[in-house]
């Protein structure tokens, strides 16, 4: 996937919006990342909170071009992960949700698109590029940008990607941290296991596995934890299905220009 | 490419993915997956297949090793003449999936079963590339690809206009119900939308006329010579 961050953000603090009676201000960071869906499958997230909230028809902007039937993604599908297996949703603007069932059948409510969930989507329409843009999501943190994933164990699989708008190392860039309690082999992600969509031509082949293991160099191994494999890398607005083997949540913990 | 591989294996068997490839055979919005018809035979198309549900009939053939129907990976439609074909009914190296569509109260739309499995016998899991033909026929032949077959071997003319038609070969990812997406059938990226054509097949009397005519002429011979 071709993506062009344009990330304005860091520049525009929109930290300002100070009262003359108290000392009120928002610490927006705001931006867009320009983001290429092109033909067949391609992994897609949204990099940033959506202005008028997370549903799809604002994170993935299918807005018609001469009335309803004529979106530019029209035709094209959506899968959301559910924790075993993906939902189907067709992008439609002839439907007032602006979504269909997989089938086109009938309006379905639009799935919520939160920052730090990742989804395909897959394009028989043509090569189409979709604006991401919004606020950078906070979490709990108090620094701006800092944002924490919550990636629970109560679902093995989860299809996630970064909460903010980074691209790069899955560790050295996106900040997925292995925390070690005492020496190498003790990390809290040791085990589990980082999988990337193989996508050649739109057509997903399968995935490459990464064993997370601290006890190697650079803290990925193969998938049977034979031997060290460089690091991940996960683009922006991109993701990768995430198989939680240890029983116990983690805490992505995400700062942007960190 | 190995790596590719063995982590896909991997993959599906933690997640434990249905034994049998999925597809959704249905289209889209997208007027690149809708149905077409033509009126006259050996005609170009004129239109989508009416807004009237339940008129025409579709069914999935697949094949793990042939990408060509009769020679021809293209779409077909009957000629001006006769029924046309061969089709992929009956054809090398095809089988048919079971999996069945009809179209429905919107113009163009063919809707069938969403993660549709391919047969067992076919032993096509989730994963797997196959390639896929549509076929498609108006009501008036039968609701069945029984029907459809029967007609090909025996064609007579029928009450109202009768149509045929099969998509080009496409190719699909099958789904496997988990990590694997499934995938729908007419699609930009699988099989486009195709024409049903329309079928000339002489009637009955026509048949008894002409071959009344050849004896006659045949008579008139004998009675000069």
């Amino acid at each position: 996937m071709r993506t062009k961050a344009l990330l304005i953000a860091a520049a525009a603090l929109a930290a300002g919006v100070v009262t003359s009676q108290a000392q009120v201000y928002s610490q927006n960071i705001v931006g867009y990342v320009n983001s290429v869906v092109p033909f067949g499958y391609s992994v897609q997230s949204a990099p940033f909170d959506a202005a008028n909230g997370n549903s799809a028809t604002n994170i993935v902007i299918n807005n018609p071009v001469s009335g309803p039937g004529t979106g530019p993604l029209d035709g094209a599908y959506l899968y959301v992960w559910g924790g075993s297996s993906f939902a189907v949703y067709t992008f439609d603007s002839t439907q007032p949700t602006g979504f269909a069932d997989a089938g086109d059948n009938y309006a379905t409510n639009a799935p919520v698109l939160n920052p730090g969930t990742a989804f395909y989507i897959n394009n028989g329409v043509g090569a189409y590029t979709n604006t991401y843009v919004g606020t950078v999501h906070i979490g709990s943190g108090t620094y701006p940008g800092t944002s924490t994933n919550v990636i629970g164990a109560t679902q093995v699989y989860t299809f996630i990607s970064p909460v903010i708008p980074v691209g790069g190392g899955l560790t050295s860039v996106c900040g997925f941290t292995n925390v070690l309690s005492a020496g190498p082999g003790t990390g809290n992600l040791d085990g589990d296991y980082v999988n990337v969509p193989a996508i050649t031509n739109g057509v997903i082949h399968g995935y490459i596995q990464y064993t997370v293991d601290s006890t190697q160099p650079t803290g990925y191994a193969d998938p049977s934890d034979s031997f060290a494999v460089p690091e991940p890398q996960i683009p922006v607005a991109g993701g990768f299905l995430f198989n939680n083997t240890l029983g116990t949540s983690y805490n992505w913990i995400q700062t942007l220009g960190q | 490419m190995k790596k590719i591989i063995i982590a896909a294996a991997v993959v599906a068997g933690a997640f434990g993915a249905n034994a049998q490839g999925l597809v959704n055979f249905n289209n889209s919005v997208s007027a690149a997956t809708h149905i077409s018809v033509n009126s006259t035979p050996g005609g170009a198309a004129t239109g989508q297949t009416p807004a009237v549900a339940n008129n025409f009939y579709y069914e999935l053939f697949a094949s793990a090793t042939s990408s060509t129907v009769g020679g021809s990976s293209g779409s077909i439609i009957p000629p001006a003449s006769g029924v046309g074909g061969p089709y992929v009914t009956g054809a090398s190296g095809w089988i048919d999936t079971g999996l069945s569509a009809v179209n429905t109260a919107s113009l163009g739309k063919v809707a069938g079963p969403t993660a549709g499995a391919f047969p067992t016998a076919s032993s096509w899991a989730g994963g797997q590339t196959v390639n896929i033909v549509v076929i498609g026929w108006s009501a008036n032949i039968g609701t069945t690809i029984g029907a459809l077959e029967a007609f090909l071997a025996n064609p007579t003319q029928l009450s109202g206009t009768t149509y045929i038609g099969e998509s080009a070969v496409g190719s699909i990812k099958l789904g496997d119900g988990s990590s694997i997406p499934t995938s729908a059938v007419l699609s930009g990226t699988t099989v486009p939308g195709f024409t049903l054509g329309v079928t000339s097949v002489p009637e009955p009397t026509s048949i008894a006329l002409g071959v009344m005519g050849g004896l006659s002429l045949l008579a008139l011979r004998r009675k000069k010579a």
